[in-house]
């Protein structure tokens, strides 16, 4: 047992870990930690002391000058559904299609995954000349008879958010699609096979064979598209810029805006709203779905 | 079995069809960075009516597009090799000694996976490190930010690497680094890889890092340089959007070899990763 432990010890020895710690823990959990103090701070540009004012930014956020503040975390919320629902839905009606043997199945799956290698910043401005009013979109309304649909996308207040949702969405079903596939291509045949000899149709087979199969893809998109949605930065900086007027804007950028105004305090008052949705929605869903998940 | 082959062709139509909507804004771009300025302006698919490389001519001049893929590759390249290091260091340890400490320390990494890191004290530690502004800073920032995504990587693919492996060197009595170096980080390749280029991808992209850290534009990455490029040379009602296009093109272009290269591992490893972990 002693000399286990001395061995344990030799080839697995903590310093190994430090240089990730130490990184980490400095440019990452220190900031961090430091941003949840702060928020309960009144630290601005202007203030030579900085002192401690309990929730006040908070009050700030949520009752003062109520829809300022309150629309960005609404905005959040709304962007972060929809994009997660629908990226959801169609990289799995994807992968369900590309999971058959379709010949150029690997040409599409890396066509529908590039988006993920562009810069998020350069995919804002192409969208942007393409949802322009002379934009390829209205140009496309236009050719196939619908041009009463012709709208200023993205300075209209009523279609300037699902604009961006829809960009959003572009940007990461394929990232979806992918660990969808992966998901499927882990289902044994033999499962099906036996299930169709049994009489079952293929709507049972999804519900009782491939669903329950693939809940680890399940939880793993929804986590990761629910903080990509509430972290939604790049995009809507690119797209909008928040506008029209507050219409799309989102916690992320008003963090930026108030730090960009000096108003620190405030600003990592609404960094630790997003770190709280964040944290919590990722263990709830997390938790959620992994009852439910086969295990082998 | 003709309805099951008919069904298919159905489908792959169906994929193509949906493949443009992902193509059809390259193919845009690429049409309008040929295209003189007043013409680019209608955001068409038209072909231009002459070709106009100036825009290129003009991006590399105009743009420094050289000086941001000089900052972009040094940040780029550093960035994914130190935090895919790192990362791996730690994950062996982690995964084969499973005491207490240790699954401490898997959450602690964890958390950065889905945390939102605050940018607004981070500027202030790094200003506090004489790290603000400088490249040197940029890279370790970002190397920071690949860590945790990297090591929910390395912890699933450690976990199928037989433990008798590590016991073979230990009777020849080599260190530890020298066990892990030699034989274990070699059998992490294929994830390795997709580490790098993952953490290459993001570097590069990486618009909000630069945006915070980097205020001085002669260390500004291909990305940030160029979206410069379309705030500042042009006014907002009359954007020169031939030159921006060319710019945006070759922005592109060096990532899509990285990808195109390495989609296999790109594709694969993180699905391994996210599916696993």
């Amino acid at each position: 047992m002693k000399t286990n432990t001395f061995i344990h010890k030799t080839l697995y020895p903590r310093r190994m870990v430090f240089p990730a710690f130490i990184l980490y823990t400095i440019l990452f959990m220190i900031p961090t930690v430091m941003g949840i103090y702060y928020a309960f701070t009144n630290w601005n540009i202007y203030s030579d002391a900085i002192h401690f004012n309990g929730l006040d930014n908070f009050k700030v956020l949520f009752i003062d000058q109520s829809f300022k503040y309150v629309r960005p975390i609404t905005n959040t919320v709304v962007f972060a559904f929809f994009t997660s629902v629908l990226e959801a839905v169609i990289g799995l009606s994807l992968a369900i299609m590309l999971n058959r043997k379709i010949f150029s199945r690997n040409t599409l799956r890396s066509v529908f995954f590039m988006p993920q290698a562009i810069s998020t910043i350069v995919i804002g401005i192409i969208f942007t000349t393409i949802l322009h009013p002379t934009g390829l979109l209205n140009n496309f309304l236009d050719l196939i008879g619908l041009d009463f649909l012709q709208q200023n996308w993205l300075t209209n207040t009523a279609t300037a958010m699902p604009s961006v949702i829809a960009v959003e969405v572009w940007r990461y079903f394929g990232l979806n699609m992918v660990i969808f596939l992966a998901g499927l291509q882990g289902i044994d045949q033999s499962y099906y096979e036996a299930a169709r000899i049994d009489g079952a149709n293929s709507w049972n087979l999804f519900v009782k064979i491939t669903i329950p199969f693939i809940m680890p893809a399940v939880t793993i998109n929804t986590v990761l598209n629910i903080v990509h949605g509430f972290r939604a930065f790049d995009i809507v900086y690119a797209l909008t810029n928040g506008g029209p007027g507050n219409a799309t804007e989102v916690i992320a950028t008003m963090v930026y805006r108030e730090y960009s105004a000096g108003n620190y305090g405030l600003s990592n008052a609404m960094n630790l709203i997003l770190l709280i949705m964040t944290t919590v929605i990722s263990v709830l869903v997390n938790r959620a779905t992994s009852k439910r998940e086969v295990t082998l | 079995m003709r309805r099951k082959k008919g069904f298919s062709i159905l489908l792959q139509i169906v994929c193509w069809a949906f493949s443009l909507i992902v193509l059809v804004p390259f193919v845009l771009i690429l049409l309008n960075s040929l295209k003189p300025s007043a013409e680019a302006a209608f955001f068409s698919m038209s072909l231009p009516s002459e070709f106009k490389w100036d825009n290129y001519v003009n991006a590399f001049v105009k743009g420094h597009v050289l000086r941001g893929y000089y900052n972009s590759l040094v940040m780029s390249s550093a960035s994914a090799i130190i935090g895919v290091v790192f990362a791996a260091l730690a994950s062996f340890i982690i995964v084969r000694s499973t005491n207490f400490t240790n699954k401490v320390l898997y959450g602690y990494f964890f958390f950065g996976v889905v945390a939102t890191g605050n940018m607004v004290t981070t500027t202030m530690i790094m200003s506090k490190l004489h790290l603000m502004n400088s490249i040197t800073g940029a890279i370790l920032l970002l190397a920071t930010q690949g860590i945790s995504f990297a090591m929910l990587l390395f912890t699933g693919f450690i976990k199928g690497i037989p433990r008798e492996l590590d016991e073979a060197a230990v009777m020849d009595g080599a260190k530890a680094e020298t066990l892990f170096f030699r034989i274990i980080f070699p059998l992490l390749k294929p994830v390795t890889v997709t580490g790098i280029m993952l953490n290459f991808l993001g570097a590069w992209n990486g618009f909000e890092t630069q945006l915070y850290i980097l205020t001085d534009s002669k260390k500004w990455g291909a990305i940030l340089s160029m979206y410069g490029v379309y705030g500042e040379f042009s006014s907002p009602w009359s954007k020169d959007w031939g030159l921006i296009s060319a710019y945006i093109v070759l922005t592109i272009i060096p990532v899509l070899i990285v990808y195109l290269i390495g989609q296999k591992y790109i594709i694969e490893g993180m699905t391994a990763g996210a599916v696993k972990g």
